[in-house]
């Protein structure tokens, strides 16, 4: 089943993150997308074969397009009644009130909140057109959503600022009430470069990880589910972690811009441009044109580290946009060390070893000395 | 005649299977296995069905669809 995410006021943002990958672009003026090029989205959609369909609205900050606008959207879903419809929503919380929350408690949208740990480590980086923290301002949207009754999770982006703080983001966000967290590392996709100030080396990725693990079993709290951790559990049993970065499947994946064209992952930037909605006939189309083979093909073929190592099958190289080439100039995943490692210690964990603190322990190789 | 006292340190083998037992017995472990024993191995046929639970990295945690 292919997944989308469509940008409804592209990279448009109501706050200035200190990493966001757009934080370059002219922002002065928001567009949103035309409510004729939704209606073409959604038709566009609906000539895949899948009878269920799930799209992110995304941005930016989708909720900068307005009540009217998702008004639209489940007016236009509902013209095609025999395809299920899932969505889901990802905002920084900030506009969200009472009316949002109901909408999207009525259409049964689910919502993903950016959060990024406790009240300090997300105003390092989350921050106002003025600088300053936001962490108030998206606590109070959360809170207008939770009486609602809206389903949320939370995704935490780690930075080179923060990661060392794993401990205090998890238990923060825990304190905050998410049950169900995500934490999404840092990589510098715009310029394919670890150059970005931001950006985790492998190194401090696996220390993040390891100290998130440690907290969550301290934590003994059975309903706090955290994605990464259980992505290498499931490694444990021999079994491939539902996420995208495990699955070797990006291209399934799609992003749809506000003017209508198709992406791959956003985590690309808009270097390969399928074509657009409006110029596309069906997504067969779209599978048999040479951009999209082409894509498929380059993003395929594996390193010659992961030919030989017994853990592919799971891992599948990682995340396609986070990579850096190998000596056979094949795109290697970034934080390879970091997943073997991590996976090194769990099992050692799980097998009763004692927690240690230093990450060289788990068989880490620091992959500039080789 | 005194006798030795015995050894009463744990050996690390024991000290081991100790945590091991411990940590096998914790709930947030327990619940995390029982949500990942749910998935498909992957070179098991329904596996293919996996696409109708995945969720994006970036873009959104699909939780309540793989409940």
């Amino acid at each position: 089943m292919s997944s989308f995410q469509v940008k409804v006021v592209g990279d448009f943002c109501n706050i200035r993150c200190t990493y966001c990958r757009n934080r370059d672009f002219d922002q002065d003026t928001c567009v949103v997308m035309k409510v004729g090029t939704l209606e073409q989205v959604l038709d566009f959609l609906t000539s895949l074969p899948q009878k269920r369909i799930r799209t992110h609205w995304h941005g930016g900050e989708p909720l900068l397009a307005g009540k009217e606008f998702f008004d639209h959207i489940v007016r236009l879903q509902k013209a095609h009644p025999g395809i299920s419809w899932a969505n889901a929503v990802q905002t920084n919380a900030i506009l969200i009130d009472d009316e949002w929350a109901s909408f999207f408690r009525r259409h049964d949208f689910h919502v993903g909140v950016s959060v990024d740990g406790s009240k300090r480590t997300h105003n390092i980086n989350r921050v106002n057109r003025a600088g300053s923290g936001t962490f108030s301002q998206v606590m109070d949207g959360v809170e207008v959503l939770r009486r609602n009754g809206v389903t949320l999770s939370v995704i935490c982006t780690v930075t080179s600022k923060t990661a060392e703080y794993a401990e205090e983001m998890l238990c923060g966000l825990v304190d905050a009430g998410f049950k169900d967290i995500a934490f999404n590392v840092f990589y510098n996709t715009a310029s394919r470069t670890g150059d970005d100030p931001h950006a985790l080396t492998a190194a401090q990725w696996l220390s993040c990880l390891i100290e998130l693990f440690e907290s969550w079993l301290e934590l003994n709290d059975a309903a706090v589910r955290v994605r990464e951790l259980d992505g290498m559990l499931a490694w444990t049993r021999s079994k491939t972690a539902n996420l995208c970065s495990y699955r070797g499947l990006c291209h399934q994946w799609f992003v749809v811009d506000y003017t209508g064209e198709l992406y791959p992952c956003e985590r690309f930037g808009r270097s390969m441009c399928f074509g657009r909605v409006d110029s596309l006939a069906s997504f067969q189309e779209l599978f048999a044109s040479p951009p999209f083979l082409d894509w498929k093909t380059s993003i395929s073929t594996l390193p010659r580290r992961c030919q030989s190592c017994g853990l592919q099958p799971l891992c599948h190289n990682g995340c396609v946009a986070h990579t850096a080439s190998d000596s056979q100039g094949v795109p290697l995943y970034v934080y390879c060390e970091s997943r073997i490692g991590f996976y090194r210690y769990v099992c050692s964990r799980l097998e009763g070893k004692e927690r240690t603190d230093d990450a060289t322990e788990t068989g880490y190789v620091n992959p500039v000395a080789r | 005649m005194m006798l030795p006292k015995p050894d009463t340190s744990t050996p690390l083998l024991d000290e081991n299977a100790n945590r091991k037992a411990r940590l096998s017995e914790n709930p947030t472990l327990q619940a995390a296995f029982a949500r990942i024993d749910r998935l498909p191995s992957p070179d098991r046929p329904e596996a293919s069905n996996y696409d109708d639970f995945q969720y994006n990295d970036c873009g959104h945690d699909d939780s309540k669809y793989d409940r």
